[in-house]
């Protein structure tokens, strides 16, 4: 099955074009998940809604940007509607620091799963910034748009998420030497 | 070989291609709900016929009330029609008054009767038969109207005691009649003379009519011609109709009330009993409004579970437990095995029970109905279309738990509306045992709107059940 076959068969809401789409997408979907959640049942819960979106929104697929794109950005906001809901950036009364343009770290094959884990052990707030802005490709801009934050929160978010991550990796680096 | 990299490079490539499979109960689940979703749309257009068959009974409804009042106004106005007019082209056409010597003088004389209903060209004839001989004959002293109708055409007059006039007497009628109005009353005034002769020319046994007579049988003749279909307008509109009714209850869709580990598991619903007691008023004689109230027991039965002890803290969250401490926890059949496993909860003791495990819910409601019929078709045997909606009062509330011959209350659910609202749409089928009593027979499916305070509940219950009783006026 082709991809417009695919996305064909979805628009008509066919069981098998569902599962092929399923199939096809779920490990990139899921991996957003995962960078989104605090942990695993978490993006569980994230992918079946996204999916459940995607399924039923399919008939409002433009098809003129990338089919990928456009399900990748259902991802990411329904992860945000639940974390929207949940209200994680009620705390904004926090010193807004400067965005450290760059924090380098050693990069001797860390493992992905640590990676993730990291990431997924964030602060949803600085989480959501962080993978946002690094991960995919979303300006400060809007990301204070999606959030409902300030560019200077999510700015000073995303500086603190560096730090963290930071100090996590050298003290990983340390202990793996 | 140390690599130093900027901290947002080194996740953006790493992750650049990540791909992680989920676990395979997501794409489980995710099916789920789209079955789940399937079905309520199958749900929503069945509203939609629902919506559909009730603005037809609405319209049935009104154009029952329409012709109500027209069959209504019929019965009504029929005896005025006797009354004042029926005669009244008839005579023209019928009335024939022996004038064998005087007519030039009636027809002079008597412009008020050809101006009005008596054609001028009066004929006179002796023996001639007419359709519907209407002669009124006023007395001069007592000014009673006397009204003698002849219905059957081709016989005689004379046998059929219509009052005909003689001939010689006729001079006395011509000088002194009048009419009284459009309706044919053709009074002679001064002319006892002629009375006399009528009343002596009038053969025995004569079916002498009043004109009230004469409107009474023009009823029968109405009613046996169907016309008032019916229809008593002094009928007393209200009906009271007790019923009991053995009820199904089940639901449309996967999930539990109980708890969503039991979304999967099999469930069975109960026949369980539902009575009371219902009023019904007539709005026209096809359309009636329902109402009443009744107690209904609803109850199910959730299989594939295993029961052990344990802590509140393993319990059911929708269960408020009438018990505290050690509990009997109900969860899905392998749970336990799988927690014990990993060693997370091995706090607790499996029950050692003969028999199928089941969770049983069992609800009853206080029932008020509000609901619209419809008649199709009234004879004997008569069929009715139902619709409307019940509100539900939560009466008893009870979560227990069986395996063979053990049992136990665990306690009541926490997630059942106290209020809630269902959507009824039936058919009642009626056998008039006499004018007073009836044998209603009424399958109905009813759908809860709002059963579970938590919306997230995909549970969707229905009962079904066939009301049976009598009902009778009052």
């Amino acid at each position: 099955m082709t991809l417009d076959q695919l996305i064909q068969g979805c628009k008509k809401k066919d069981a098998k074009a569902q599962a092929e789409l399923y199939k096809r997408f779920s490990g990139v979907l899921f991996s957003i998940c995962l960078r989104y959640s605090p942990n695993k049942v978490e993006a569980e819960d994230s992918l079946q809604d996204a999916f459940i979106t995607i399924f039923n929104k399919a008939e409002q697929f433009k098809e003129k940007g990338s089919f990928e794109g456009w399900i990748k950005r259902i991802t990411v906001n329904t992860v945000l509607q639940k974390y929207r809901k949940q209200k994680v950036f009620a705390i904004n009364d926090e010193a807004q620091i400067e965005d450290t343009a760059s924090e380098d770290v050693v990069d001797n094959g860390l493992p992905l799963d640590y990676l993730l884990s990291i990431i997924q052990e964030l602060p949803q707030r600085y989480k959501l910034v962080f993978t946002m802005y690094v991960m995919d490709g979303y300006s400060h801009k809007e990301i204070g748009e999606m959030l409902g934050i300030s560019d200077g929160t999510s700015k000073s978010n995303l500086a603190r998420a560096r730090g963290i991550l930071k100090t996590k990796i050298d003290e990983y680096n340390k202990n793996n030497i | 070989m140390k690599q130093k990299k900027n901290i947002d490079q080194l996740f953006n490539e790493r992750f650049a291609n990540h791909q992680a499979d989920p676990p395979s109960h997501v794409w489980d689940k995710v099916q789920a709900r789209l079955e789940k979703d399937k079905k309520d749309r199958v749900i929503a257009i069945w509203w939609k016929a629902a919506g559909v068959a009730a603005s037809l009974v609405l319209i049935f409804s009104l154009a029952g009330l329409l012709d109500t009042t027209q069959s209504n106004s019929i019965v009504e106005q029929q005896p005025e029609v006797k009354n004042n007019s029926a005669p009244s082209p008839k005579i023209d056409k019928a009335v024939e008054i022996n004038l064998r010597q005087d007519r030039p003088r009636v027809a002079t004389t008597n412009k008020e009767v050809r101006n009005q209903t008596i054609t001028p060209k009066v004929e006179v004839n002796d023996n001639k038969t007419s359709k519907n001989k209407i002669i009124v004959i006023k007395k001069p002293k007592t000014a009673v109207a006397k009204l003698a109708v002849k219905k059957d055409p081709g016989v005689p007059v004379k046998n059929l005691g219509v009052a005909v006039v003689k001939p010689e007497k006729l001079p006395l009628v011509s000088d002194n009649q009048e009419i009284i109005n459009h309706n044919q009353l053709v009074v002679p005034s001064r002319s006892s003379a002629i009375i006399a002769a009528l009343e002596n020319i009038s053969p025995e046994g004569a079916e002498k009519q009043s004109i009230f007579d004469a409107i009474k049988e023009q009823e029968q003749l109405g009613s046996k011609e169907g016309v008032a279909n019916n229809t008593n307008p002094q009928e007393n509109p209200w009906e009271i109709a007790p019923n009991i009714a053995p009820v199904y209850y089940n639901t449309l869709s996967q999930g539990s009330s109980i708890d969503d580990s039991f979304a999967d598991n099999s469930q069975s619903g109960d026949v369980n009993i539902s009575y009371g007691i219902g009023v019904r008023y007539a709005l026209s004689d096809r359309l009636k409004i329902r109402s009443g109230i009744s107690n209904i027991v609803l109850s199910y039965s959730t299989s594939g579970i295993e029961l052990g002890d344990g802590p509140v803290s393993l319990a059911l969250k929708t269960i408020d437990y009438v018990s505290e401490g050690v509990l009997v926890i109900a969860q899905d059949l392998g749970t336990f095995s799988s927690q014990n496993q990993d060693g997370t909860f091995g706090d607790i003791t499996p029950k050692s029970t003969n028999g199928e495990a089941f969770i049983n819910q069992n609800i009853s409601y206080y029932e008020v109905p509000l609901e619209l019929s419809y008649t199709l078709f009234d004879s004997a045997f008569g069929l009715d279309v139902i619709g409307g909606v019940s509100t539900l009062i939560l009466g008893n509330n009870e979560v227990s738990v069986t395996a063979g011959s053990y049992n136990e209350v665990l306690g009541s659910a926490n997630n059942l509306s106290s209020l809630s609202f269902a959507t009824n749409i039936g058919l009642g089928l009626h056998y008039k045992m006499s004018s007073k009593f009836r044998l209603n027979v009424e399958p109905m499916f009813k759908y809860q709107l709002n059963p579970y305070t938590d919306s997230s509940v995909s549970f969707k219950p229905y009962y079904l059940g066939v009301y049976t009783g009598l009902s009778f006026k009052f």
